[in-house]
C-alpha cells in the first residue's frame, strides 16, 4: 500500500509546478537565428517580454569568444615599430547590453553577472604595467565599437507598465556561432527571474559552402581559387581578342 | 550595392571593388607590374583586414597577369626562353626566399626588415629608372631601341658571364646565368615581400639584361603567373586567407583593365613605359619610407583568433 501511493506521489509530483507563481520574466526575440548570405549588411531584431513584478530589465547579449591580441606601435631610431603587446583570452566578439533605465557602474550585483557597458575585462595580467593595459583595453573598445560590434546604453521601452521592446542591431562583421541572450529583471538590488534565449548565427548557401571548404578543405579551395583565376583572364583575353582587334 | 566577403566576414561596395580592380588591371597591362602593390594597400584601406587583403590580392593578380600575358603573347612580345629560365631561378629562389622568411620571422620583427627592404630596394631601383628615364626623354629618341642595353662597368661584367645562348626573341646573346640569377633574386624579394616581383624584374630585364621594352612586359607577367598563383595556394592552405569572391569581383575589373592596359603599352613608346614605371616605383619607396617614419594612422593593430 505504501509502495502504491509513494508512486502515485511520484507520478503527481509534475503537477505541483503549475501550482507556482507565472515567471517573473518571460521574453523572447523576433528570430532565433540570423542567416548570412551575400546580400548580408547587418540585421535588427525585435527583443520583447513581460514582466510580472516590479523591477529593471537587462538584457546582455554575448556572441563567440575570441582571443585578441593588441600591439602598440612605438618609434625606435626614428622608425615606428611594434612594442608592448597584450592578449585579451575570450572575450566575446559581439557584445550588446541594453537597459530599461540607467544602469549604475558601480553596482556589485552587476559586475558578479559580469554585465557593464562593455565585456567583463581582466583588471590585471601579469606582467603587464595597468597603465598599458588600459590604453589597449581601450584602443580594443573603440575598435569594436567602430564595427558596432560592441554597443550599450540603448533602452528598452515600455508598452504599458508591462510589456517591453527594443531593437538589437547586429553589424556585417558579425561571426557566425552560438549567440546568448540573457534577460534579467532587477529589484532592490537582486535577481527576481531570468530568461535565456539562444541566438544561432549562420552563413547561408554558397557563402557557408565556401568558408567550409577554405577552411576544411583548404587544397582544393586554393586549387580553385587560382583555376578560377586562371581561367577568368583567359576568357577576358579571348573575348577582347574576338571584339577588339 | 554591397556584397558580403565569406572569409574576410564583411560586405563591401560592388562598385568600389570593380573600379580598384579596373584600375590595377590596367596598370598591370601597361607596365607589367601586377598591381598588388597598389591594390592591397587599397583593400586595407577600405577596411579588408591586411592579411585577407595580400592573399586575395595575389589570387586576384594571378588573372590579371593571364589576360594581359595572352594579349601580348598575340602581339607576339613574349621571349619564352627567357621566360623559362626567370622561372627556373624564380622556383629556386622563393623556396629559398620562404626558409629565410622563417628564419626572420623566428627571431623577431619580420614587419620591419620588410619595409626597410622595400624601401631600400625600391629607392635605388626608382631613382636609378627616374635618372635613366629622364636622360633619355629629354633627348627625344626613336621608339622601342634596346638603347637601353648595359653600358660601361655593366656591361663589360655582364657580357663575360659563361655559358652563353641566344634569345632571339629579345634579340641578345647572353649568358644563361643571367635569367637565371635574377629569377632567382626576384624569387627571394617576392618571398620576402609578398608580392612586388615585377618592380625588380623589370628594370633588371631592362638594364641588366638588356632586353626591348616591348618583351619585357609581356615576359614578366610570364613570370608573375606562376609565382602569385603560387602564393594564392599556399596561403589558401596555411593560412586559409584567400577571399574567393572578393578575388572575384577584383579580377572582374581587373583582367578587362589588362587589356586595356595592354592597348595602351602598344601605342606608347618604351620610354614614355620605363619613365611611368620609374615614376611609380620610386614613388612607392618614398611612401614606404614615409610609412616607416612618420607617425602610424593606427597605432594599435590588433589580431583575432579562435581560443
Amino acid at each position: 500500500m505504501r509502495k502504491k501511493l509513494f508512486f502515485m506521489l511520484l507520478l503527481l509530483s509534475p503537477w505541483t509546478a503549475f501550482a507556482q507563481t507565472s515567471q517573473a520574466i518571460v521574453a523572447d526575440l523576433s528570430d532565433r537565428e540570423i542567416r548570412i548570405d551575400s546580400r548580408f549588411v547587418g540585421t535588427n531584431l525585435m527583443l520583447f517580454g513581460n514582466r510580472n513584478q516590479a523591477g529593471q530589465v537587462i538584457v546582455v547579449i554575448r556572441g563567440p569568444e575570441r582571443n585578441f591580441t593588441i600591439r602598440k606601435k612605438e618609434r625606435t631610431g626614428g622608425i615606428w615599430m611594434n612594442s608592448d603587446k597584450v592578449t585579451f583570452k575570450r572575450l566575446p566578439y559581439y557584445y550588446t547590453v541594453l537597459a530599461s533605465s540607467e544602469i549604475p557602474s558601480d553596482a556589485a550585483l552587476l559586475k558578479t553577472l559580469g554585465i557593464g557597458q562593455q565585456p567583463l575585462f581582466p583588471t590585471a595580467i601579469k606582467n603587464v604595467s595597468p597603465a598599458l593595459l588600459e590604453e589597449l583595453k581601450s584602443a580594443l573598445l573603440k575598435r569594436q565599437e567602430g564595427y558596432h560590434l560592441y554597443h550599450h546604453g540603448e533602452r528598452i521601452e515600455f508598452v504599458e507598465d508591462s510589456l517591453f521592446k527594443a531593437k538589437i542591431y547586429f553589424p556585417d562583421r558579425i561571426l557566425r556561432g552560438r549567440y546568448l541572450a540573457e534577460i534579467y529583471l532587477i529589484d532592490d538590488d537582486e535577481v527576481r527571474g531570468m530568461e535565456t534565449i539562444p541566438l544561432q548565427v549562420y552563413k547561408g548557401g554558397t557563402d557557408y559552402f565556401l568558408s567550409d571548404l577554405a577552411t576544411r578543405h583548404s587544397a582544393v579551395y586554393g586549387v580553385m581559387a587560382v583555376l578560377v583565376a586562371l581561367v577568368a583572364g583567359w576568357l577576358a583575353s579571348t573575348i577582347f581578342d574576338k571584339f577588339y582587334v | 550595392m554591397e556584397i558580403y566577403l565569406p572569409i574576410a566576414e564583411m560586405s563591401v561596395d560592388l562598385f568600389t571593388i570593380l573600379l580598384l580592380g579596373g584600375l590595377t588591371g590596367i596598370l598591370s597591362g601597361m607596365v607589367g607590374v601586377g598591381g598588388g602593390f597598389l591594390m592591397t594597400p587599397m583593400l586595407i584601406f577600405i577596411g579588408v583586414p591586411p592579411a585577407i587583403s595580400v592573399a586575395t590580392a595575389a589570387n586576384q593578380i594571378v588573372a590579371s597577369s593571364v589576360s594581359g600575358f595572352l594579349a601580348h603573347l598575340r602581339r607576339g612580345n613574349v621571349d619564352f626562353k627567357m621566360g623559362a629560365m626567370l622561372l627556373a631561378g624564380g622556383i629556386a629562389g622563393s623556396s629559398l626566399g620562404v626558409a629565410i622568411f622563417n628564419l626572420l620571422k623566428a627571431t623577431g620583427d619580420i614587419d620591419l626588415v620588410i619595409s626597410l627592404c622595400y624601401v631600400v630596394f625600391l629607392g635605388i631601383v626608382g631613382g636609378l629608372m627616374a635618372v635613366d628615364s629622364a636622360r633619355v626623354l629629354l633627348k627625344f629618341p626613336p621608339k622601342n631601341t634596346p638603347a637601353n642595353a648595359p653600358v660601361g662597368w655593366r656591361q663589360r661584367m655582364l657580357v663575360r658571364l659563361p655559358w652563353k645562348t641566344d634569345f632571339p626573341k629579345s634579340k641578345l646573346y647572353i649568358s644563361r646565368w643571367l635569367p637565371v640569377g635574377i629569377g632567382a633574386f626576384v624569387g627571394i624579394m617576392v618571398s620576402l615581400m609578398g608580392i612586388g616581383g615585377g618592380f625588380f624584374l623589370i628594370p633588371a630585364m631592362i638594364y641588366l639584361i638588356g632586353m626591348p621594352t616591348s618583351v619585357v612586359i609581356g615576359t614578366s607577367l610570364f613570370q608573375i603567373i606562376f609565382i602569385t598563383a603560387n602564393v594564392t595556394f599556399l596561403q589558401a592552405i596555411t593560412s586559409h586567407t584567400v577571399d574567393i569572391v572578393l578575388a572575384f569581383l577584383l579580377l572582374s575589373g581587373s583582367v578587362i583593365g589588362a587589356q586595356i592596359g595592354t592597348k595602351l603599352s602598344g601605342r606608347l613608346p618604351g620610354e614614355w613605359l620605363r619613365g611611368i614605371l620609374s615614376l611609380l616605383v620610386l614613388g612607392m619607396a618614398l611612401r614606404l619610407a614615409y610609412g616607416l617614419f612618420a607617425v602610424p594612422a593606427e597605432l594599435y593593430s590588433i589580431t583575432v583568433e579562435q581560443p
